[in-house]
């Protein structure tokens, strides 16, 4: 299936690629901009725990009454047993019956809490830790992970944020940070490669003439943010499409049975797969999404349905992660906007309920089978309430990043990573 | 409650910088439109738009003079500020600003030859009657007024594309545009004889759906919050949006069977939808409190929304036009006028809503008029002194306007995803050809998740989000290596620049002239020129040709307005 174009190009090593391709002497870029090398330089260097983070999302507010924090018997607790877990004293779902036999690596968190009702604002909130503004973007915990990081994918080719089903903005961050976004991890490679039949050296040409052609324009709107993100995206769009480095997206690389595993009918599972695959390049935060937990009609039907999708996927993500090696230097969490009320409407549906959510965190500077918080049968937090803050001040502790930190905006304007003053790591799952 | 709990809570959010920001003091203080801190009553929320409009005021600042009132209160906004306005724009520019402006696509070699033989003087001006008489006039407007209201193709008890169809042909009579709101709210019937009733009806008549797209699309406010608590940062409570929701309590979609003539003969029963309304079952509460003598369901929604002196409609849609056209609006976001977000020229805010008024809300004579204002027609490009400095780095004082607010230059902007794909059809000959692509007016909404469209970022219809400015690297990627330019650059014989150069008999140096009118709006530098000679020496060879259409797509240059 290889055409000759494609092997040489396969073959070239990354200077040749980059003199070759960027016309240009060692390795400066292709616009002049950025030293590739510095693309994703680092910035900040402390003590190392993971490396890497999964942010697995549940869109729409999962019910953590018929997930993590189930309340068997219950008036409230929904028809759904639960089963016991390889934690310790942890139950959840009967239908999570795979992530209870990984539960020994993982932790819950059932108290977060916070007050927004509604989606966009508590999933902007749950990823940038601001509630939105009209007026600007903020940045996501991706990209200041991406920022913070002390370094970058070992490929330093690859972007440092991945996000696999969501999109989001640059932020104040700017488009260095922002993540790279694929709507569907099946077709992660799509345009990674030259069209077929160009021929690289036809495709290098072209190259050359748009670098020439495109100094004009360049030259008369020198202070443009929105040029210099053009230019840096064709930086890092041309620094992707190096074969070494795209073949990462290609999941038929991997064994049919593994692919099985993470379910071939689900993107979802798909997409943990490529975040796998990624943070296994170094990587340093991929999100993938699941969606559909808005569940205000046939909540059980869809909670049941979600599950398995989730339960293969989670649990077979942990197993590989671990016979790979890299459980250890990856924090995996799972969360969601909000949780979903006690009361069951009248069709069979729970509303949206930031009162009480749960959380699952493990991998990489967190302890295991740890239950953080308490709730009254899932209605209220009754003991250590976490905030937004108080997770990401724990995400930045378990990949060594200062969430006391500021960092700043193109003007200048600085943004503590962590806004809550009172926010604090989870000690029992830091140590 | 009241301002000093706001403020309190302005504080503990640590937002005050951003408060900063947005809350420029405005210099014209002439007209107390809008209030500063949180107000306390209902009724003293945004003045109604007044009988009499601002008089424009006398300006003269140096050379600049006003082509039109626009200019008269842009330009002394300036003076009193120091601020010198930048230079116009070479006739090259804004043939293709306009173009992209009014009807959505790069202007093609031919019409660009007309339009340079028309006299320097009258040129811009009859640039933008062409424009305006266009066809695509109506379809670009349409992808405007569909994003806004979300317009969705494939809607539950909805003819195909209705919407868009019904938004297509008001734009295309030039319908008065609060005609046209007036009957998205108010129609009711048969879905079938009455295509207006989809607007509702994609909605399936959802009251605080309703209420949410309504208020933010002609009153440019966001009451999203306050379906579930008083907004934290605004005027609006609860109370306010139960009162707006409340007009859609006596509406509901009633179904009925039809029967239908099948091909051979035979009769069958199909299920249809009509909207039904029993006015004096609502009870709905206006948010200025304004009440209407048509009770209290959609037809006095739509009464109150659109009369004359309703403070948000007309500043509303005429603030819309001018965000579009200048890249930024007098109320900036658009979607977003609040107590915490004054215009930055509140008079000629004014003074453009009450011509669109007395106009009877004629929407081409609102955009004939912004584009022919020297503050349209200003440059882009960054005066040769200011290049060299690199970015400048005086520190703002709190009472500096946001740069750009003053209108002293227009900003470069990102074309929309539609302007993108529809010039780059345009521009190879596939515009009318329908095949393999079609126009984006074709192309039933939203587009599927993966397409150009939606990579370049077209709206997915379910929310409201003005187009995205940033770029990403998918973009890129689908530019250099994805099926869709990589197709549309072939060298075929229907290629408009093989055509016109049969019909000019243009050598190979002429005809990489007209690649650059027809694709970057202006003549290649004699840099340019040269490597683009070298590389399609004889012309002879079909991919070279390719590959500069290809090269000047993937340019910033064609993928900014300049």
């Amino acid at each position: 299936m290889d055409c000759v174009g494609c092997e040489s190009y396969r073959q070239m090593t990354r200077r040749q690629w980059l003199q070759s391709t960027l016309g240009a002497a060692g390795g400066a870029s292709f616009l002049g901009l950025l030293d590739p090398a510095l693309l994703y330089a680092a910035v900040r260097n402390e003590n190392r725990t993971a490396d890497s983070v999964i942010l697995l999302w549940m869109g729409g507010g999962m019910s953590h009454l018929d997930t993590f924090d189930p309340q068997p018997g219950a008036e409230h607790g929904g028809p759904f047993e639960s089963i016991e877990t390889t934690a310790d004293g942890i139950y959840i779902s009967q239908h999570l019956p795979q992530l209870a036999r990984q539960f020994k690596h993982l932790s819950v968190i059932r108290s977060m809490t916070s007050n927004e009702f509604d989606h966009s604002r508590a999933t902007y909130q749950m990823h940038t830790g601001y509630v939105p503004i009209a007026s600007m973007q903020h940045s996501t915990m991706g990209s200041i992970v991406a920022k913070c990081k002390s370094h970058g994918p070992r490929d330093k080719n690859l972007p440092p944020y991945v996000s696999i089903g969501q999109d989001w903005a640059a932020g104040y961050l700017g488009p260095k940070y922002a993540p790279y976004y694929i709507g569907n991890a099946l077709f992660g490679d799509a345009n990674l490669r030259m069209p077929g039949g160009l021929g690289d050296r036809r495709f290098r040409s072209r190259l050359k003439l748009l670098r020439e052609i495109d100094r004009t324009f360049r030259n008369k709107h020198p202070r443009s943010d929105a040029l210099e993100a053009y230019a840096e995206h064709y930086n890092a769009a041309l620094l992707m499409m190096r074969p070494k480095t795209a073949r990462v997206f290609d999941l038929d690389e991997e064994p049919m049975e593994v692919r099985e595993a993470y379910g071939t009918d689900s993107v979802f599972g798909q997409g943990c797969l490529l975040a796998r695959r990624l943070v296994q390049k170094g990587v340093l935060f991929v999100e993938v999404s699941l969606g559909g937990w808005d569940t205000h009609s046939n909540n059980f039907e869809t909670v049941q349905q979600k599950s398995r999708e989730l339960d293969t996927a989670f649990s077979t993500l942990i197993q590989d992660l671990r016979r790979k090696g890299l459980y250890d230097r990856t924090m995996v969490l799972l969360t969601s906007e909000f949780g979903r009320t006690p009361r069951i409407n009248e069709r069979q549906g729970r509303d949206h309920f930031p009162g009480v959510w749960s959380s699952v965190i493990g991998g990489g500077g967190i302890q295991p089978e740890i239950v953080v918080g308490e709730t009254d049968g899932g209605r209220a937090v009754t003991d250590r309430p976490v905030r937004v803050g108080d997770l990401h001040a724990t995400l930045c502790k378990a990949v060594g990043i200062d969430y006391t930190q500021s960092n700043y905006s193109s003007d200048k304007r600085p943004f503590r990573i962590v806004k809550d003053l009172e926010a604090r790591p989870i000690k029992e799952l830091i140590g | 409650m009241g301002g000093k709990c706001a403020g309190l809570l302005w504080a503990g959010l640590g937002i005050v910088l951003v408060f900063v920001v947005i809350a420029i003091p405005f210099a014209n203080a002439g007209t107390p439109d809008f209030s500063h801190s949180r107000p306390k009553g209902a009724r003293q929320r945004l003045d109604p738009l007044p009988d009499e409009r601002p008089i424009p005021p006398k300006v003269r600042f140096g050379v600049f003079r006003p082509f039109n009132e626009i200019d008269q209160f842009v330009l002394k906004r300036l003076q009193d500020e120091k601020v010198r306005p930048k230079k116009l724009c070479n006739d090259w520019d804004f043939a293709r600003r306009s173009s992209l402006d009014i009807v959505g696509i790069i202007p093609n070699v031919e019409d660009l030859d007309r339009y340079f033989r028309w006299k320097p003087k009258e040129r811009r001006a009859k640039w933008v009657e062409l424009l305006l008489d266009q066809k695509q006039y109506a379809d670009h407007w349409t992808t405007f007024w569909g994003d806004l209201l979300r317009e969705r193709g494939r809607a539950r008890g909805v003819p195909l594309n209705a919407l868009k169809n019904v938004l297509r042909q008001n734009l295309n009579e030039n319908r008065p545009f609060d005609d046209w709101v007036r009957e998205l709210i108010t129609a009711e019937g048969p879905v079938e004889e009455n295509l207006a009733t989809s607007f509702i009806m994609q909605d399936r008549v959802h009251a605080n759906t309703l209420t949410v797209s309504i208020s933010e699309v002609f009153l440019g406010v966001q009451l999203r919050c306050a379906e579930c608590h008083d907004h934290p940062f605004d005027w609006w409570t609860q109370k306010d949006f139960q009162g707006m929701a409340s007009f859609w309590s006596g509406t509901r979609i009633a179904r009925y069977m039809e029967e239908q003539l099948t091909e051979n003969g035979e009769t069958r029963r199909v299920q249809r939808f009509e909207v039904v309304t029993k006015p004096e079952r609502s009870r709905g509460v206006f948010l200025t409190g304004t009440r209407s003598n048509m009770g209290s369901g959609p037809q006095a929604l739509a009464d109150l929304i659109t009369r004359r002196d309703n403070p948000f409609f007309a500043r509303v849609a005429v603030n819309r036009l001018w965000e579009k056209l200048m890249g930024r609006g007098l109320v900036n976001p658009s979607s977003n006028f609040s107590a915490l977000n004054p215009p930055s020229h509140p008079e000629l805010l004014d003074w453009l809503a009450i011509e669109f008024a007395d106009s009877g809300y004629d929407l081409k004579h609102m955009l004939r008029l912004i584009a022919n204002s020297r503050t349209y027609q200003q440059t882009s490009i960054e005066p040769k002194k200011r290049r060299s400095r690199g970015p400048v780095k005086k520190t703002p004082e709190e009472n500096d306007p946001v740069e750009g607010s003053l209108f002293e230059g227009v900003v470069l902007r990102r074309m929309t995803a539609e302007q993108i794909y529809d010039s780059i059809l345009a521009a190879t000959g596939h515009y009318h050809t329908g095949r393999p692509f079609r126009p984006s007016i074709e192309i039933t909404y939203p587009p599927p998740p993966r397409s150009f469209l939606r990579t370049f970022g077209a709206s997915d219809r379910q929310t409201i989000r003005p187009p995205p400015q940033n770029g990403s690297i998918q973009q890129t990627l689908t530019l250099l290596n994805g099926r869709f330019l990589n197709q549309t650059v072939r060298w075929h014989s229907n290629h408009p620049l093989q055509q016109w150069s049969q019909v000019n008999g243009l050598n190979v140096g002429e005809m990489v002239d007209a690649l650059f009118y027809q694709i970057l709006t202006r003549p290649p530098t004699k840099n340019e020129r040269r490597a683009a000679l070298r590389y399609v020496g004889d012309g002879s060879f079909d991919g070279a040709w390719e590959d500069l259409q290809w090269t000047l797509f993937n340019s910033s240059e064609f993928q900014f307005i300049r």
